[in-house]
Protein backbone atom coordinates (compact mmCIF):
# COMPACT_ATOMS: atom_id res chain seq x y z
CA UNK A 1 0.00 0.00 0.00
CA UNK A 2 1.23 3.22 -0.71
CA UNK A 3 2.00 6.46 1.26
CA UNK A 4 -1.74 8.75 0.80
CA UNK A 5 -0.17 11.93 1.11
CA UNK A 6 2.89 10.38 -1.25
CA UNK A 7 1.00 9.53 -3.85
CA UNK A 8 -1.52 12.80 -3.80
CA UNK A 9 1.59 14.96 -4.06
CA UNK A 10 3.13 12.43 -6.94
CA UNK A 11 -0.41 12.95 -9.00
CA UNK A 12 0.31 16.88 -8.75
CA UNK A 13 3.33 16.61 -10.16
CA UNK A 14 1.79 14.40 -12.76
CA UNK A 15 -0.84 16.22 -13.88
CA UNK A 16 1.22 19.70 -13.54
CA UNK A 17 3.67 18.21 -16.43
CA UNK A 18 0.59 16.66 -18.55
CA UNK A 19 -1.39 20.29 -17.80
CA UNK A 20 2.18 22.39 -18.90
CA UNK A 21 2.18 20.61 -22.40
CA UNK A 22 -1.87 20.63 -22.73
CA UNK A 23 -2.26 23.64 -25.21
CA UNK A 24 1.43 23.84 -25.96
CA UNK A 25 1.45 23.04 -29.69
CA UNK A 26 2.94 25.17 -32.63
CA UNK A 27 0.47 26.45 -34.91
CA UNK A 28 1.27 25.34 -38.29
CA UNK A 29 4.18 27.87 -40.00
CA UNK A 30 2.66 30.74 -41.85
CA UNK A 31 0.21 31.35 -39.45
CA UNK A 32 0.77 35.45 -38.66
CA UNK A 33 1.21 35.83 -43.20
CA UNK A 34 -2.17 33.97 -43.02
CA UNK A 35 -3.93 36.41 -40.73
CA UNK A 36 -2.13 39.41 -42.19
CA UNK A 37 -3.14 38.61 -45.83
CA UNK A 38 -6.61 38.25 -44.61
CA UNK A 39 -7.02 41.59 -42.98
CA UNK A 40 -5.13 42.74 -46.34
CA UNK A 41 -8.32 41.12 -47.85
CA UNK A 42 -10.82 43.09 -45.67
CA UNK A 43 -9.04 46.24 -46.53
CA UNK A 44 -9.37 45.38 -50.61
CA UNK A 45 -13.16 44.34 -50.07
CA UNK A 46 -14.29 45.80 -47.68
CA UNK A 47 -17.98 44.41 -46.18
CA UNK A 48 -20.86 45.94 -48.32
CA UNK A 49 -22.91 47.51 -45.82
CA UNK A 50 -25.67 48.47 -48.06
CA UNK A 51 -26.42 44.78 -49.06
CA UNK A 52 -28.19 45.02 -45.35
CA UNK A 53 -31.26 46.93 -46.63
CA UNK A 54 -31.23 46.40 -50.09
CA UNK A 55 -31.90 43.00 -50.24
CA UNK A 56 -34.67 43.18 -47.83
CA UNK A 57 -36.09 46.30 -50.00
CA UNK A 58 -35.62 44.22 -53.31
CA UNK A 59 -37.50 41.29 -52.08
CA UNK A 60 -40.30 43.81 -51.04
CA UNK A 61 -40.45 45.38 -54.36
CA UNK A 62 -40.28 42.13 -56.44
CA UNK A 63 -43.78 40.47 -53.82
CA UNK A 64 -45.15 43.66 -54.60
CA UNK A 65 -44.56 43.29 -58.07
CA UNK A 66 -45.41 39.56 -57.98
CA UNK A 67 -48.55 40.38 -56.12
CA UNK A 68 -49.78 43.02 -58.95
CA UNK A 69 -49.28 40.94 -61.51
CA UNK A 70 -51.10 38.01 -60.49
CA UNK A 71 -54.09 40.48 -59.67
CA UNK A 72 -57.51 39.59 -61.09
CA UNK A 73 -57.64 42.15 -63.79
CA UNK A 74 -61.85 41.95 -65.15
CA UNK A 75 -63.29 44.35 -63.32
CA UNK A 76 -66.82 43.72 -62.04
CA UNK A 77 -69.58 44.55 -64.56
CA UNK A 78 -71.45 47.31 -62.34
CA UNK A 79 -74.58 46.80 -64.78
CA UNK A 80 -74.98 42.95 -63.11
CA UNK A 81 -74.60 44.00 -59.17
CA UNK A 82 -77.25 46.84 -59.14
CA UNK A 83 -79.96 45.32 -59.47
CA UNK A 84 -79.67 42.51 -57.17
CA UNK A 85 -78.59 45.48 -54.21
CA UNK A 86 -81.11 47.56 -55.38
CA UNK A 87 -83.69 44.79 -55.07
CA UNK A 88 -82.49 44.42 -52.13
CA UNK A 89 -82.90 47.82 -51.16
CA UNK A 90 -85.82 49.42 -52.55
CA UNK A 91 -89.32 47.98 -52.43
CA UNK A 92 -89.85 47.37 -55.73
CA UNK A 93 -93.72 46.13 -56.59
CA UNK A 94 -93.45 42.62 -57.07
CA UNK A 95 -96.12 40.94 -59.88
CA UNK A 96 -98.47 38.38 -59.51
CA UNK A 97 -98.08 35.24 -60.19
CA UNK A 98 -100.93 35.69 -63.41
CA UNK A 99 -99.01 38.60 -64.66
CA UNK A 100 -95.81 36.61 -64.32
CA UNK A 101 -97.48 34.31 -66.50
CA UNK A 102 -98.49 36.49 -69.03
CA UNK A 103 -94.75 37.83 -69.38
CA UNK A 104 -93.81 34.32 -70.08
CA UNK A 105 -96.74 34.09 -72.89
CA UNK A 106 -95.59 36.97 -74.58
CA UNK A 107 -94.38 36.33 -78.00
CA UNK A 108 -91.13 36.27 -77.89
CA UNK A 109 -90.79 38.82 -80.83
CA UNK A 110 -92.51 41.48 -78.29
CA UNK A 111 -90.26 40.71 -75.48
CA UNK A 112 -87.07 43.05 -74.59
CA UNK A 113 -83.64 41.76 -75.09
CA UNK A 114 -83.23 39.63 -72.47
CA UNK A 115 -80.03 39.46 -70.24
CA UNK A 116 -78.58 36.63 -68.29
CA UNK A 117 -78.51 38.09 -64.47
CA UNK A 118 -75.72 36.03 -62.57
CA UNK A 119 -76.40 36.51 -58.74
CA UNK A 120 -72.82 37.98 -57.51
CA UNK A 121 -72.01 38.02 -53.47
CA UNK A 122 -72.50 42.12 -52.40
CA UNK A 123 -69.08 43.17 -51.97
CA UNK A 124 -69.06 45.45 -49.15
CA UNK A 125 -67.68 48.96 -51.59
CA UNK A 126 -65.49 50.67 -48.99
CA UNK A 127 -67.24 54.46 -49.58
CA UNK A 128 -64.30 56.86 -50.08
CA UNK A 129 -64.19 59.76 -47.49
CA UNK A 130 -64.67 62.11 -50.19
CA UNK A 131 -68.44 61.51 -51.39
CA UNK A 132 -70.75 63.66 -50.20
CA UNK A 133 -72.96 62.55 -47.22
CA UNK A 134 -76.40 61.89 -48.58
CA UNK A 135 -80.17 62.24 -47.17
CA UNK A 136 -81.79 59.32 -47.27
CA UNK A 137 -80.30 56.04 -46.32
CA UNK A 138 -79.87 53.63 -48.34
CA UNK A 139 -79.29 56.26 -51.17
CA UNK A 140 -81.89 55.39 -53.72
CA UNK A 141 -80.26 53.93 -56.92
CA UNK A 142 -81.99 54.06 -60.33
CA UNK A 143 -83.74 51.67 -62.08
CA UNK A 144 -81.29 49.18 -63.73
CA UNK A 145 -82.02 47.92 -67.66
CA UNK A 146 -83.75 44.77 -66.61
CA UNK A 147 -86.12 47.18 -64.24
CA UNK A 148 -86.79 49.37 -66.76
CA UNK A 149 -87.64 46.78 -69.36
CA UNK A 150 -89.87 44.81 -66.50
CA UNK A 151 -91.60 48.41 -66.37
CA UNK A 152 -92.33 49.07 -70.04
CA UNK A 153 -93.37 45.79 -70.43
CA UNK A 154 -95.92 46.17 -67.91
CA UNK A 155 -96.93 49.31 -69.35
CA UNK A 156 -97.84 47.56 -72.85
CA UNK A 157 -101.19 47.70 -74.15
CA UNK A 158 -102.22 43.40 -73.30
CA UNK A 159 -104.89 43.44 -70.78
CA UNK A 160 -103.11 41.41 -67.86
CA UNK A 161 -100.37 44.06 -67.88
CA UNK A 162 -102.83 46.93 -67.26
CA UNK A 163 -104.77 45.20 -64.92
CA UNK A 164 -101.71 44.64 -63.23
CA UNK A 165 -100.36 48.14 -63.94
CA UNK A 166 -103.85 49.23 -62.11
CA UNK A 167 -102.58 46.70 -58.94
CA UNK A 168 -99.62 48.54 -58.91
CA UNK A 169 -100.40 51.73 -59.20
CA UNK A 170 -103.76 51.80 -57.36
CA UNK A 171 -104.83 50.96 -54.33
CA UNK A 172 -107.52 48.00 -54.04
CA UNK A 173 -111.01 49.59 -54.01
CA UNK A 174 -112.17 46.14 -52.82
CA UNK A 175 -110.65 45.84 -49.71
CA UNK A 176 -112.27 47.74 -47.03
CA UNK A 177 -111.24 48.01 -43.09
CA UNK A 178 -113.93 45.64 -41.25
CA UNK A 179 -115.95 47.12 -38.84
CA UNK A 180 -114.81 46.99 -35.19
CA UNK A 181 -118.02 45.78 -32.64
CA UNK A 182 -117.23 46.60 -29.28
CA UNK A 183 -116.74 43.08 -27.00
CA UNK A 184 -119.22 42.41 -24.53
CA UNK A 185 -118.05 40.45 -21.80
CA UNK A 186 -120.96 38.44 -19.20
CA UNK A 187 -120.33 39.43 -15.71
CA UNK A 188 -118.62 37.34 -13.64
CA UNK A 189 -119.60 35.52 -10.32
CA UNK A 190 -117.66 34.76 -7.89
CA UNK A 191 -118.70 32.87 -4.27
CA UNK A 192 -117.73 34.34 -1.02
CA UNK A 193 -115.05 32.13 0.73
CA UNK A 194 -116.82 31.81 3.65
CA UNK A 195 -119.98 30.45 3.06
CA UNK A 196 -121.53 27.95 5.41
CA UNK A 197 -120.39 25.16 2.17
CA UNK A 198 -116.70 25.47 3.04
CA UNK A 199 -116.49 24.03 6.23
CA UNK A 200 -113.19 25.27 7.76
CA UNK A 201 -110.70 22.55 9.53
CA UNK B 1 -6.70 51.81 -42.35
CA UNK B 2 -3.79 54.49 -42.57
CA UNK B 3 -0.40 52.70 -42.26
CA UNK B 4 0.73 53.32 -39.35
CA UNK B 5 -2.43 51.58 -37.61
CA UNK B 6 -1.36 48.86 -39.71
CA UNK B 7 2.37 48.39 -38.97
CA UNK B 8 0.56 48.42 -35.20
CA UNK B 9 -1.75 45.73 -35.79
CA UNK B 10 0.97 43.79 -37.75
CA UNK B 11 3.00 43.84 -34.93
CA UNK B 12 0.07 43.08 -32.62
CA UNK B 13 -0.47 39.80 -34.47
CA UNK B 14 3.02 39.09 -34.63
CA UNK B 15 3.63 39.39 -31.01
CA UNK B 16 0.34 37.82 -29.78
CA UNK B 17 -0.67 35.17 -32.90
CA UNK B 18 1.03 32.08 -30.88
CA UNK B 19 -0.48 32.87 -27.45
CA UNK B 20 -4.15 33.04 -28.71
CA UNK B 21 -3.36 30.26 -30.49
CA UNK B 22 -2.73 28.31 -27.75
CA UNK B 23 -5.75 29.92 -25.65
CA UNK B 24 -7.96 28.44 -28.76
CA UNK B 25 -6.09 25.48 -29.26
CA UNK B 26 -6.63 24.79 -24.72
CA UNK B 27 -10.31 25.22 -25.59
CA UNK B 28 -10.70 23.44 -29.47
CA UNK B 29 -8.17 20.55 -29.12
CA UNK B 30 -7.91 20.85 -32.77
CA UNK B 31 -4.83 22.74 -34.55
CA UNK B 32 -6.94 23.53 -37.50
CA UNK B 33 -9.63 24.65 -35.36
CA UNK B 34 -8.06 26.67 -33.78
CA UNK B 35 -6.09 28.15 -36.33
CA UNK B 36 -9.15 29.30 -37.57
CA UNK B 37 -10.29 30.71 -34.63
CA UNK B 38 -7.01 32.52 -34.29
CA UNK B 39 -7.62 33.99 -37.56
CA UNK B 40 -11.33 35.11 -36.63
CA UNK B 41 -10.26 36.26 -33.20
CA UNK B 42 -8.02 39.12 -35.39
CA UNK B 43 -10.27 39.72 -38.39
CA UNK B 44 -12.47 40.79 -35.46
CA UNK B 45 -10.39 42.86 -33.79
CA UNK B 46 -9.35 44.51 -36.60
CA UNK B 47 -13.29 44.83 -38.39
CA UNK B 48 -14.09 46.63 -34.90
CA UNK B 49 -10.60 48.71 -34.58
CA UNK B 50 -11.24 47.75 -30.91
CA UNK B 51 -7.94 46.85 -30.18
CA UNK B 52 -6.49 50.20 -30.29
CA UNK B 53 -7.50 50.83 -26.64
CA UNK B 54 -6.35 47.93 -25.00
CA UNK B 55 -5.34 47.89 -21.52
CA UNK B 56 -4.27 44.48 -20.68
CA UNK B 57 -3.17 43.16 -24.22
CA UNK B 58 -3.12 39.52 -23.07
CA UNK B 59 -6.55 39.34 -21.44
CA UNK B 60 -8.62 41.40 -24.00
CA UNK B 61 -7.28 38.63 -26.32
CA UNK B 62 -7.56 35.94 -24.80
CA UNK B 63 -10.99 36.66 -23.42
CA UNK B 64 -11.88 37.06 -27.68
CA UNK B 65 -10.18 34.48 -28.84
CA UNK B 66 -12.10 32.00 -25.68
CA UNK B 67 -15.17 33.16 -26.96
CA UNK B 68 -14.78 32.31 -30.40
CA UNK B 69 -13.20 29.36 -29.63
CA UNK B 70 -16.33 28.59 -27.43
CA UNK B 71 -18.36 29.52 -30.10
CA UNK B 72 -17.05 26.65 -32.15
CA UNK B 73 -16.70 24.28 -29.43
CA UNK B 74 -19.04 20.92 -30.75
CA UNK B 75 -21.85 20.95 -28.57
CA UNK B 76 -22.10 17.27 -27.60
CA UNK B 77 -19.23 16.35 -25.07
CA UNK B 78 -16.77 13.61 -25.06
CA UNK B 79 -17.52 11.15 -22.85
CA UNK B 80 -15.04 9.21 -20.67
CA UNK B 81 -11.84 7.56 -22.25
CA UNK B 82 -11.17 4.27 -22.92
CA UNK B 83 -7.31 3.97 -21.97
CA UNK B 84 -5.50 2.14 -24.27
CA UNK B 85 -2.31 2.74 -22.22
CA UNK B 86 -1.49 -0.40 -19.64
CA UNK B 87 -1.73 0.78 -15.77
CA UNK B 88 0.34 2.73 -15.10
CA UNK B 89 2.29 3.45 -11.65
CA UNK B 90 4.12 5.97 -10.18
CA UNK B 91 7.19 4.47 -9.62
CA UNK B 92 9.58 4.74 -12.67
CA UNK B 93 10.40 1.60 -14.24
CA UNK B 94 12.26 1.04 -17.80
CA UNK B 95 8.62 -0.12 -18.88
CA UNK B 96 6.77 2.77 -17.88
CA UNK B 97 9.68 5.25 -19.18
CA UNK B 98 9.50 3.70 -22.13
CA UNK B 99 5.31 4.70 -22.04
CA UNK B 100 6.04 7.90 -20.95
CA UNK B 101 5.89 9.40 -23.63
CA UNK B 102 2.08 8.49 -23.84
CA UNK B 103 0.99 9.22 -20.05
CA UNK B 104 0.83 13.19 -20.93
CA UNK B 105 -1.62 12.11 -24.27
CA UNK B 106 -3.89 10.12 -21.85
CA UNK B 107 -3.71 12.44 -18.93
CA UNK B 108 -5.20 15.40 -22.00
CA UNK B 109 -7.42 12.89 -22.80
CA UNK B 110 -8.87 12.38 -19.02
CA UNK B 111 -8.54 16.24 -19.34
CA UNK B 112 -10.46 16.42 -22.11
CA UNK B 113 -13.50 14.63 -20.23
CA UNK B 114 -13.94 16.94 -17.95
CA UNK B 115 -16.75 19.30 -18.19
CA UNK B 116 -16.35 22.13 -19.36
CA UNK B 117 -16.88 24.86 -16.66
CA UNK B 118 -13.83 22.34 -14.90
CA UNK B 119 -11.68 22.00 -17.74
CA UNK B 120 -11.71 25.50 -19.07
CA UNK B 121 -10.31 27.57 -15.86
CA UNK B 122 -8.18 24.55 -15.44
CA UNK B 123 -6.32 24.45 -18.94
CA UNK B 124 -6.15 28.74 -19.03
CA UNK B 125 -4.60 28.05 -15.65
CA UNK B 126 -1.80 26.27 -16.73
CA UNK B 127 -0.63 28.17 -18.85
CA UNK B 128 2.12 30.70 -17.92
CA UNK B 129 1.03 33.54 -19.47
CA UNK B 130 -1.93 33.89 -17.27
CA UNK B 131 -2.84 34.56 -13.85
CA UNK B 132 -5.82 33.24 -12.02
CA UNK B 133 -7.75 36.97 -12.09
CA UNK B 134 -6.53 37.15 -15.82
CA UNK B 135 -8.50 33.94 -16.23
CA UNK B 136 -11.33 35.10 -14.13
CA UNK B 137 -11.48 38.24 -16.31
CA UNK B 138 -11.58 35.75 -19.66
CA UNK B 139 -14.14 33.68 -18.54
CA UNK B 140 -16.47 36.61 -16.73
CA UNK B 141 -16.25 34.55 -13.19
CA UNK B 142 -15.24 36.14 -9.87
CA UNK B 143 -11.75 34.88 -8.89
CA UNK B 144 -12.81 32.69 -6.58
CA UNK B 145 -15.20 30.59 -8.41
CA UNK B 146 -12.41 30.30 -11.05
CA UNK B 147 -9.87 28.91 -7.84
CA UNK B 148 -12.68 26.83 -6.69
CA UNK B 149 -13.38 25.33 -10.39
CA UNK B 150 -9.72 25.05 -10.28
CA UNK B 151 -9.21 23.18 -7.40
CA UNK B 152 -12.34 20.76 -8.16
CA UNK B 153 -11.02 19.62 -11.30
CA UNK B 154 -7.90 18.93 -10.28
CA UNK B 155 -9.90 16.74 -7.77
CA UNK B 156 -11.46 14.66 -10.46
CA UNK B 157 -8.52 14.56 -12.22
CA UNK B 158 -6.70 12.48 -9.57
CA UNK B 159 -9.48 10.41 -8.45
CA UNK B 160 -9.72 9.49 -12.38
CA UNK B 161 -6.08 8.97 -12.56
CA UNK B 162 -5.90 7.32 -9.18
CA UNK B 163 -7.88 4.93 -10.41
CA UNK B 164 -6.43 4.31 -13.16
CA UNK B 165 -3.05 3.89 -11.95
CA UNK B 166 -4.37 1.59 -8.85
CA UNK B 167 -6.43 -0.95 -11.07
CA UNK B 168 -3.70 -4.05 -11.41
CA UNK B 169 -2.86 -4.11 -7.28
CA UNK B 170 -6.83 -4.08 -6.64
CA UNK B 171 -6.82 -7.67 -8.27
Amino acid sequence: MRDEPMQDRELDILLDAALATYSNPEPSPGLTPRILAATQAVDRHPPVRWMAWAIPALAAVLFITIVLIHRPTTPRAPSQQVPELSASRRPAPSPPAASRHSVVETPRHLRPPQTVITRSIPTVVPMSPSLPRQDVFPTPIPLGREEQALVALVNRDSPDSKELAQQITQPDAQVRPLPIEPLRIAAIHIPPLNSPDNGDN
Amino acid sequence: MVNKDVAEFEALVARQSHFVFRVAYAILRNRHDAEDAVQETFLKLYRNHTWKAIENERAFLARTAWRVAVDRLPKQQPTDVELDHEPLSLTPSPEQQAISAGLHSTIHRIIDTLPEELRQPLVLSAMDELNSREVALILDLPEGTVRTRIMRARQMLKQKLATTMEKPYAR
